[in-house]
C-alpha cells in the first residue's frame, strides 16, 4: 500500500470523486465530512497525508489544522488544502499553518495526483 | 446647681422651717397645757385627800370626845376603887359599852379607859386591863385635851396604829377621872390615801410623818410603813411650807423632781400642821406626758409626709417650670449650631412660653435676614456664573465661527447677509467679509434651482419656513463669485442677536458627496447588471453541459458501467443545483432591483396552501413525516400574486421537510385583525435564538449537523421569500425552540397593496 490519505470535505460528491481517484492511483482513501470527524479519523487511522477543505460545518478546516499542529504526534503530517476559497486571505491563513500545498476548486485531477505523489514517494520508498 | 434642684431644696427648706416652727409651738403649748392640767389635778387631788384625812381625824376626835362623856364610863371610874357588887356591875357595864362601841367601828383596834394613875381600868380588849400607860404620850398628853398620837408600830399587835386620847372629866366637879384612848387601825386612813382615783397607773399619794418616814403604804415598795425614809424635793418643799404664812402659789406646790425611788415624777404636796404630816401626791412624768409622746409621734408622721410631699411637689413644680426653660436652652443650642428652622415655641401662656415665642420670632427674623443674604449671595454667584458662561459661550462661538470648515453666515430676511465666517468668504470666493455682506442670497444662487423654481422666489420661502419653524434644512444650488455652481446643504436656524431676530445659515458644499452618491448608484447598477448578465451568460453553457450529461446518462450514446453512471449522476445533480442557484440569484437580483413582476389578483390563501400540499405531501410521506393542514375557511380572497406566494410556501415547507427527521409538518392559516397569518411548523432540529436574525439574509446557510448543501440549497430561498412577502406589504418571521422545532410565519394584509408591479 503506497500511503493512507484522509480526505475531509462536507460535499459528499467531492469525497466520492476524490477517494475514487485516489484508489485508482493506488492510495488508501479514508473520508470525513467535518473537522471533528477528521480528528477522530487521524487518531484511529494514522494517515500519511490529509486533503482538507476549509469551509465545513461543526469544525472548519482551519480549526482542525490548529489542533493537528498543536498535537506532537500529528504536527508533522503533511496537509494539502483543497478548497473553493481562492482569496488571498484564506491562502495566507493556510500558509500560516505551513500546509504542503493549496489547491483551489475546481481542480485538475492530474495536478492533485502529482502533488500527492511528490509528498508521499519518500514514505512509499520507506515502505 | 440646677434650677430644678434649687426649687426643690427651697421648697423643702420652707416646709421644714414652717412645720418645725408650727410643730414646736404646738408642742410647747400642748405640753404647757398638759402640765398645767396635771398640776391642777395633782394639786386638787392632794388638797382634797388632805381635807379628807383632816375630816377623818376630826371624826376620830369627835368619837373619842363623845365617848369620854359617857355616863356609864364615868360611873365606873368614880366607883371603881370601891369594892362591892356595884363596882363589879359598873365595870361590867363599862366593858360592855367599850366592846359595843368598838364593834360599831371596824377601824377601831381597841378602846382603853385609863384611870387617873395611867393604868388601864377597862378595855374592849380584856387582856389589856391592868397595863400601865402612865408614861405614854396617850396618857400624858391626853389628860388636858383630845390628843392624837402619831403613827407608831405596836409590837404587841404587830401593826401600825394611831391613838386618839380624850381626857375623862367628872361631869360634876370637872376633876380628871382618867383618859379615854382609842387605838385605831390605819385601814381607813390608807383607804383615803391609796384611793387611785385620778392617779392613773403610776400615781400615788402617801403621807410622811415629821421624822420623814412613810406612814401609808407605797404603791411600789412592800412593807414601807414606818420603814421607808423619804428625802425628796417634794417633801422638802412640804416642810418648807409648813408654816403656810401665805397662800402658796401653784408652782410652789407642784413640780417635777425625782421621787424616793429615783424616778422622775410630777409631784404636789400638802402640809398637815396638826399632825406635822406631809401629804405627797406624785405621778410619773412618763405617764403624765404620754399624750405628748403621742402628739410627737403624730407630728413626726405629719412632718415626714409633709417633707416628702414637699420634696415631690418641689421636683414636679421644678420640672414644670424648668422643662420649658430646658427646652428653650436646647433649642438655642440647636439654633446656635446653625439650624434656623428649629422652633422652640410652646403654647404655654406663662412667661417661659412668651419668651419661647419671642425667641422663635427672633430666629425667624434672623433666618429671613440670613436667607436674604444667602439669596443675594446666590444671586450674585449665579449672575457671575452666567456672565462667565456667556463670555465663554461667546468666545467659543466666535472660535467655532472663525475656525469652522462649514460656511456659517448670519442674515436678516429683509437686509441680506450681515456676517460670514472665513469659510464662507472662501466658499463663495469673495475678497473679504465686506464684499460678502454687500450680497443677497439671490446673488449667490443661479437663476433657477434644479427643480425649476426661480432662486429669487424660493430663497425667501425657505427663510420664511425657517423663521416659522425655528430651523429648516434643505439642499440648494449655489453660485460662486466666478459664476461656477455647486450643490450644498443649507441649515437655516432662527436665532436672536441683541434682540433682533436673525437667521444663521450653515452651508456645506456637497459636491463630493453628490459625486460619491452618484458613483455608488452607478456601481450598484453595474453590479446588478453584471450579475444579471453573468447569470444569463452562465445559463447558456450550463444548458449545453446539462443536456450533454443527460444525453450520455440516458444511455443513448451507449451503455455505461456502474462507475460511469455514478459519476455522471453526481455531475447531473450538481448541474441541476447550479441551474437552480443561477435562477435564484437572478430572481433575487430582480426582486432587489425592483424588476420582479407581481401579478396581483384576488385569490384564496387556502387554495395556494392546498396546491403546495399536493406537491409536498409525497416528499413528507417519503421521510415518514405527518403532514397536517389546518386552514381557516372564513378567510376571504385578497389581492396577492398566487405564484409568488406558492413559491414562498414551497420554500418554507421544503425547508421544514429537509430539516425534520421525525414528527410532523403543520401548515395553518388564520385571520387576525387585518392580516392573514400563515404558519409552517416543523418538529425538526430547531434554530438557535442568536441565528434567527440571519435566517432571511441572502447566502446565509446555517451550520447544522446535516449540511444544507447535502440537500442542494442555495442560501437564497428565505431571502427571496422575505422580498416577496415584503413586496406584498406583509412580513415574515420565525420562532424556534432549539432542538424541538421551528415555526415560520408570514402575514399578508387583507388589503394587500402591490408595492411594485412592473412588467
Amino acid at each position: 500500500m503506497p500511503g493512507k490519505i484522509l480526505v475531509v470535505d462536507d460535499e459528499k460528491d467531492i469525497l466520492r470523486i476524490v477517494s475514487f481517484s485516489l484508489q485508482k492511483w493506488g492510495y488508501e482513501a479514508i473520508t470525513a465530512t467535518n473537522g471533528q470527524e477528521g480528528l477522530d479519523k487521524i487518531a484511529n487511522e494514522k494517515p500519511n497525508l490529509i486533503l482538507l477543505d476549509a469551509s465545513m460545518p461543526v469544525m472548519s478546516g482551519f480549526e482542525m489544522l490548529t489542533q493537528i499542529r498543536n498535537n506532537p504526534d500529528w504536527k508533522d503530517i503533511p496537509v494539502i488544502m483543497l478548497t473553493a476559497h481562492s482569496d488571498p486571505k484564506s491562502i495566507g491563513t493556510a500558509a500560516g499553518y505551513s500546509v504542503l500545498d493549496y489547491i483551489t476548486k475546481p481542480f485538475d485531477p492530474m495536478e492533485l495526483k502529482e502533488k500527492i505523489d511528490k509528498a508521499l514517494i519518500p514514505s512509499k520508498q520507506k515502505v | 446647681m440646677k434650677i430644678a434642684n434649687k426649687i426643690s431644696f427651697s421648697f423643702l427648706a420652707i416646709v421644714l422651717v414652717l412645720m418645725s416652727t408650727i410643730g414646736t409651738i404646738i408642742y410647747i403649748i400642748t405640753k404647757h397645757n398638759l402640765q398645767e392640767s396635771i398640776y391642777n389635778n395633782l394639786k386638787t387631788t392632794v388638797t382634797s385627800r388632805t381635807n379628807h384625812i383632816e375630816t377623818y381625824l376630826k371624826m376620830l376626835e369627835i368619837s373619842a370626845g363623845q365617848l369620854s362623856k359617857s355616863m356609864v364610863l364615868e360611873n365606873f371610874l368614880v366607883i371603881k376603887d370601891k369594892a362591892g357588887p356595884r363596882q363589879s356591875e359598873a365595870f361590867q357595864q363599862a366593858m360592855h359599852m367599850l366592846k359595843k362601841t368598838k364593834e360599831t367601828n371596824s377601824s377601831i383596834f381597841e378602846f382603853l379607859l385609863l384611870d387617873a394613875t395611867g393604868k388601864v381600868a377597862a378595855s374592849s380588849n380584856e387582856s389589856s386591863i391592868g397595863a400601865d400607860k402612865s408614861t405614854d404620850a396617850i396618857f400624858l398628853d391626853g389628860q388636858k385635851n383630845i390628843f392624837i398620837k402619831d403613827v407608831y408600830y405596836s409590837e404587841l399587835f404587830n401593826e401600825p396604829l394611831i391613838a386618839v386620847s380624850a381626857p375623862f372629866l367628872d361631869s360634876h366637879t370637872g376633876q380628871l377621872l382618867g383618859v379615854l384612848v382609842a387605838r385605831v387601825r390605819l385601814n381607813k386612813l390608807n383607804n383615803i390615801v391609796t384611793n387611785k382615783t385620778g392617779m392613773g397607773k403610776t400615781g400615788e399619794i402617801y403621807i410622811v410623818n415629821k421624822y420623814g418616814f412613810m406612814i401609808t403604804p407605797s404603791r411600789f415598795i412592800e412593807d414601807a410603813v414606818l420603814k421607808q425614809k423619804i428625802d425628796t424635793e417634794n417633801l422638802r418643799r412640804a416642810w418648807l411650807h409648813k408654816d403656810r404664812e401665805h397662800v402658796l402659789q401653784k408652782d410652789e406646790i407642784v413640780g417635777v423632781f425625782p421621787d424616793y425611788r429615783g424616778q422622775k415624777v410630777m409631784g404636789a404636796h400638802e402640809f398637815m400642821s396638826r399632825m406635822h404630816w406631809a401629804v405627797l401626791a406624785e405621778i410619773n412624768t412618763e405617764e403624765a406626758f404620754a399624750p405628748l409622746a403621742k402628739i410627737r409621734y403624730i407630728f413626726s408622721l405629719i412632718l415626714f409626709i409633709a417633707v416628702n410631699t414637699a420634696w415631690l411637689s418641689g421636683i414636679y413644680i421644678a420640672r414644670f417650670l424648668s422643662g420649658p426653660i430646658h427646652k428653650l436652652h436646647k433649642g438655642t443650642e440647636i439654633i446656635g449650631s446653625g439650624n434656623l428652622d428649629y422652633k422652640v415655641g410652646t403654647d404655654a401662656k406663662d412667661e417661659v412660653g412668651q419668651l419661647s415665642r419671642a425667641f422663635d420670632a427672633m430666629t425667624e427674623n434672623l433666618k429671613n435676614t440670613t436667607t436674604s443674604i444667602e439669596h443675594l449671595n446666590k444671586e450674585v454667584i449665579h449672575r457671575k456664573w452666567a456672565e462667565m458662561r456667556l463670555r465663554q459661550s461667546e468666545e467659543m462661538y466666535r472660535s467655532l465661527f472663525e475656525s469652522s470648515h462649514d460656511a456659517i453666515m448670519i442674515l436678516i430676511s429683509e437686509r441680506g447677509f450681515i456676517s460670514g465666517n472665513p469659510a464662507t468668504i472662501k466658499l463663495f470666493g469673495c475678497k473679504d467679509e465686506k464684499q460678502f455682506t454687500s450680497l443677497t442670497p439671490a446673488d449667490l444662487s443661479p437663476k433657477y434651482q434644479p427643480d425649476g423654481t426661480e432662486s429669487s422666489v424660493k430663497a425667501p420661502e425657505m427663510m420664511k419656513i425657517a423663521m416659522e419653524k425655528g430651523s429648516h434644512f434643505f439642499e440648494w444650488m449655489h453660485k460662486r463669485m466666478d459664476n461656477t455652481e455647486f450643490p450644498a446643504t443649507v441649515l437655516l436656524t432662527r436665532t436672536e442677536i441683541k434682540g433682533e431676530k436673525v437667521l444663521q445659515a450653515t452651508v456645506r458644499d456637497i459636491t463630493e458627496s453628490k459625486k460619491a452618491e452618484k458613483e455608488m448608484k452607478e456601481a450598484v447598477e453595474m453590479k446588478a447588471k453584471f450579475v444579471s448578465t453573468a447569470s444569463h451568460e452562465l445559463r447558456t453553457p450550463l444548458t449545453s453541459i446539462k443536456e450533454g450529461i443527460n444525453l450520455v446518462y440516458s444511455g443513448m450514446t451507449g451503455p455505461l458501467n456502474d462507475d460511469q453512471k455514478e459519476f455522471l449522476g453526481i455531475a447531473k445533480r450538481n448541474v441541476d443545483r447550479l441551474a437552480r442557484l443561477i435562477n435564484d440569484v437572478l430572481d433575487f437580483q430582480k426582486i432587489s432591483a425592483g424588476r420582479m413582476a407581481f401579478n396581483m389578483k384576488p385569490a384564496g390563501i387556502n387554495e395556494a396552501v392546498t396546491l403546495v400540499e399536493e406537491t409536498m405531501r409525497p416528499l413528507a410521506k417519503e421521510k415518514g413525516l405527518d403532514f397536517i393542514i389546518e386552514i381557516d375557511q372564513a378567510i376571504p380572497p385578497v389581492n396577492f400574486d398566487k405564484d409568488k406566494i406558492i413559491q414562498v410556501l414551497t420554500n418554507l415547507i421544503n425547508n421544514a421537510i429537509k430539516f425534520t427527521e421525525t414528527g410532523s409538518i403543520k401548515v395553518t392559516t388564520s385571520l387576525n385583525d387585518n392580516n392573514i397569518i400563515t404558519s409552517v411548523k416543523d418538529s425538526g432540529c430547531g434554530i438557535k435564538q442568536e441565528d434567527i436574525p440571519r435566517l432571511f439574509q441572502e447566502f446565509e446557510q446555517l451550520a447544522t449537523a446535516d449540511s444544507e448543501r447535502k440537500t442542494g440549497g442555495t442560501g437564497l430561498g428565505l431571502a427571496i421569500s422575505r422580498k416577496i412577502i415584503e413586496n406584498h406589504g406583509g412580513k415574515i418571521w420565525a420562532e424556534s425552540d432549539y432542538g424541538k422545532g421551528t415555526t415560520f410565519y408570514f402575514e399578508l394584509p387583507v388589503e394587500a397593496i402591490p408595492c411594485q408591479v412592473k412588467s
